[in-house]
């Protein structure tokens, strides 16, 4: 048979139980609001019983553990979807930001100006005798000239602006996972069974912030540890307790862009610039090294073709001064075959054509010398004006496939495809950002409704726990005044 | 077992959806403020490369109908200068009549000769007169003095024989000028008995010398003439009604073409504010719900 002061014990034991469980309530009601916070319950089991005769008697209560409530599938997938949402979006913006640039829009449009440029020649084949028409076209060749170079100048400022943001996010992406490499620290060394809540809360909230910047993979351990992988498995950022840091460096190609580097232990640091797929900084590096440039190579390519084309035609004619086998862009540098500027190949993709683009000096400085004629010394003759302007309805005049024959066109259709694919990627690239905008919502009220703190409940909890305390206390001030009745009254 | 719904739970999601229409409500206040469809490339890949396509053959046709104006004011000048040639001609024919006739008298005929050499020299005016800085019966020597010569003859051609074209359309082409020497020596060239000059100059010399004869040969030859260059009026004519067909065809076509780019391009006014205020409506609901929401908690009641 217990004694009283076992009494009292048990009675201590109910007042700590329910002081424990009050705390915990205490805590999820604070981090209510607490991005990644998973709510935590407290684990009461009765205390071991103790042997009194053939009796067993019940030794009051024992706060055993406090769990925190997650699960840890569900986290991983929305690491996952928090990067790849930020993929998407990355490039979505940068492609929006370029996009207004390639609308056709009133005289600025880019097919406006190709098409404006060819019909100077039109109106120059009506009267190719006045100079005034002739001055007209050089200023609408260099509007043309202008409008592409422009834009192209606007997609390396979009590249060089998204190869800043990859170098700014580098910081970032170390911060956190030696951030991480800490908590795994933390997290291993808990004793089993007694999780550090607060430590892998902290992580939760550390892997999507990550995964924000950078795509990532995430695994874990036995001992609860996470491993940290780029999402194309490439390379590891952290292992356990180390954390491998990301360094940017030089294009080992030669590029003009940053290219991102991981050093992993001894061995000489991977290049991982090709590997981050997702997150802001893959989709920085998507736009930077594929999405825009492919926009620079239809710009190039276009200009080659209207710059080549023109140029042939042009070198057959004669001036009104009888000058013949000039180039209407660029002039001398031009090669023979195909007109273009020496450094400018088909082999080379067109590489640098916009860039390069200019009208003829010779041209501008002497009007008379715009071969409209086909023939020397006939001022009317407008053979050669009215074959320039035809080549803006001739097909296959642009070499898309890079083998030095026109296999696509007219001009125009190759603007139109152009602006295409621009819009047809922007399109693409929101519609999945917000699917996964929506795939991340859905998981996080998921989340919610497991680990989220729920206000009524927790309200439920603490009228009981404030009850089992109340009661317990009673039950210690019942065998305090049983001991007095003992002590001080028995035998009077 | 119920579904747990703590409150950050329905918060999140009605601002997400909150965020959304408000995106929608931007793009279609944008819409409507600047009547355009497609204000940025993605909210219509095709369209805009449809409008792209669209623009461009409109402007073609514009072109086109530039370069029509401009064929027929060179085709119109030079049916004045035609039908000048063509009354002068009539004028010579009278006077070549009145100098064959036998009762005139070798004065008569020297006064006629004089009133010949005048003609004969508003020809050679005739056949050098310049539009817009052009020589207009010169060919393709458009800036050298086409027809020149002394008093006496011959009078000499120094332009070419070649007609020029423009494109009217992607499949037409049309002359825009007549070749001096088609006009002015006819089929035999210079010095023939279809070249006006040489048959007038011989009118003057035979009315001159009082050759009946003579008269009478440059006469039936100026008669000839006379029917070419009817032949060249009705040719001008008819090429200038083409230009005024293919010019009403043209303005037909661009105004399908854009009626049809407007469709792509334009906001469709009607459609584009009912769903701005469709929008409104339930962005406000959205709101109300927003603000009431966790208004009831458990703790209110308990204390």
């Amino acid at each position: 048979m217990p004694g009283l002061t076992t009494g009292l014990n048990i009675g201590l034991s109910g007042l700590q139980a329910s002081q424990g469980a009050l705390n915990v309530v205490g805590h999820n009601i604070a981090n209510v609001n607490t991005p990644g916070y998973a709510r935590q319950r407290s684990i009461l089991t009765t205390g071991i019983s103790q042997t009194f005769g053939t009796m067993q008697f019940g030794m009051g209560v024992q706060l055993q553990n406090v769990m925190g409530i997650r699960n840890t599938m569900l986290d991983l997938q929305i690491t996952q979807a928090v990067g790849r949402q930020a993929g998407a979006n990355t490039r979505y913006e940068g492609l929006e930001a370029i996009s207004s640039y390639f609308t056709e829009d009133g005289e600025s449009g880019l097919n406006m100006q190709i098409q404006r440029f060819f019909q100077a020649f039109q109106e120059m084949a009506a009267r190719p005798e006045d100079a005034s028409i002739r001055t007209n076209l050089l200023g609408r060749a260099q509007t043309m000239v202008t409008g592409m170079q422009s834009r192209y100048a606007l997609l390396t400022e979009e590249r060089r602006r998204a190869d800043n943001s990859v170098v700014s996010l580098v910081a970032e992406v170390n911060t956190i996972t030696t951030q991480i490499a800490e908590l795994n620290g933390r997290i291993a060394s808990e004793m089993p069974g007694f999780p550090d809540n607060s430590a892998r809360d902290l992580r939760t909230q550390l892997l999507d912030q990550l995964s924000e910047k950078v795509g990532i993979q995430v695994s874990t351990d036995d001992k609860g540890q996470v491993q940290v992988l780029l999402d194309s498995g490439s390379a590891v950022l952290v292992s356990g307790q180390s954390a491998f840091k990301v360094s940017t460096g030089a294009d080992p190609g030669g590029g003009p862009y940053t290219h991102l580097f991981v050093n992993q232990g001894n061995a000489a640091p991977t290049d991982i610039t090709a590997k981050v797929k997702e997150g802001q900084m893959g989709g920085f590096i998507d736009l930077r090294d594929n999405i825009l440039p492919q926009f620079q190579t239809q710009l190039d390519q276009l200009a080659a073709g209207i710059a080549g084309k023109v140029n042939l035609t042009h070198r057959a004619g004669f001036g009104l001064n009888g000058n013949t086998g000039l180039d209407f862009f660029l002039g001398a540098t031009a090669n023979g075959a195909n007109g273009l500027p020496t450094s400018v190949t088909a082999a080379g993709g067109y590489v640098g054509m916009v860039n390069n683009l200019a009208v003829n000096a010779a041209l501008v400085t002497t009007p008379a010398s715009i071969a409209a004629s086909s023939v020397a010394g006939a001022a009317g003759n407008n053979v050669q004006a009215k074959a320039l302007a035809n080549l803006y309805n001739g097909t296959a005049v642009v070499d898309t496939n890079n083998d030095g024959v026109g296999d696509t066109g007219p001009y125009s259709s190759v603007v139109g495809s152009l602006a295409n694919s621009i819009g047809t990627q922007t399109q693409s690239y929101q519609v999945r950002s917000l699917n996964q905008e929506n795939l991340q919502t859905a998981l996080q009220n998921q989340r919610e409704r497991i680990s989220g703190v729920d206000l009524d409940e927790e309200a439920a909890n603490l009228m009981t726990y404030q009850r089992g305390y109340q009661s317990a206390a009673r039950f210690v001030s019942v065998i305090n005044q049983l001991t007095d009745q003992l002590i001080n009254q028995f035998g009077r | 077992m119920t579904l747990r719904i703590p409150n950050p739970v329905s918060n999140q999601q009605t601002l997400l959806d909150l965020q959304r229409m408000k995106e929608r409500y931007a793009d279609l206040q944008q819409q409507i403020s600047t009547g355009k469809r497609i204000n940025r490339l993605g909210q219509d890949p095709t369209g805009a490369a449809l409008v792209i396509d669209f623009k461009n053959s409109v402007e073609r046709n514009n072109q086109y109908a530039r370069t029509i104006q401009s064929a027929r004011s060179s085709l119109a000048a030079s049916e004045t200068v035609v039908d000048s040639v063509q009354n002068t001609l009539v004028r010579v024919m009278e006077l070549a009549e009145q100098g064959g006739s036998s009762t005139m008298g070798a004065s008569g005929r020297k006064r006629i000769a004089e009133e010949v050499d005048g003609l004969r020299t508003q020809f050679l005016n005739l056949s050098n007169t310049q539009f817009e800085g052009r020589y207009l019966f010169a060919g393709s020597q458009t800036t050298v003095v086409p027809f020149s010569g002394p008093a006496a003859g011959p009078i000499a051609y120094a332009g070419d024989n070649v007609t020029l074209t423009l494109d009217v359309s992607t499949s037409m082409t049309a002359k825009t000028n007549v070749p001096g020497d088609s006009l002015f020596f006819g089929t035999g060239g210079a010095g023939s008995a279809t070249d006006l000059f040489k048959q007038v100059t011989d009118l003057r010399d035979a009315l001159l010398a009082d050759n009946t004869a003579g008269i009478q040969a440059a006469y039936a030859n100026i008669k000839g003439i006379h029917n070419g260059v009817n032949d060249v009026i009705a040719d001008i004519g008819g090429r200038q009604a083409t230009l005024n067909q293919l010019e009403d065809n043209l303005g037909a076509y661009n105004l399908s073409l854009q009626s049809i780019q407007d469709t792509y391009e334009s906001v469709d006014y009607p459609s584009a504010i009912t769903e701005w205020s469709r929008i409104q409506t339930a962005q406000q609901a959205a709101l109300g719900t927003l603000a009431k929401s966790g208004k009831l908690s458990l703790f209110d009641y308990i204390g």
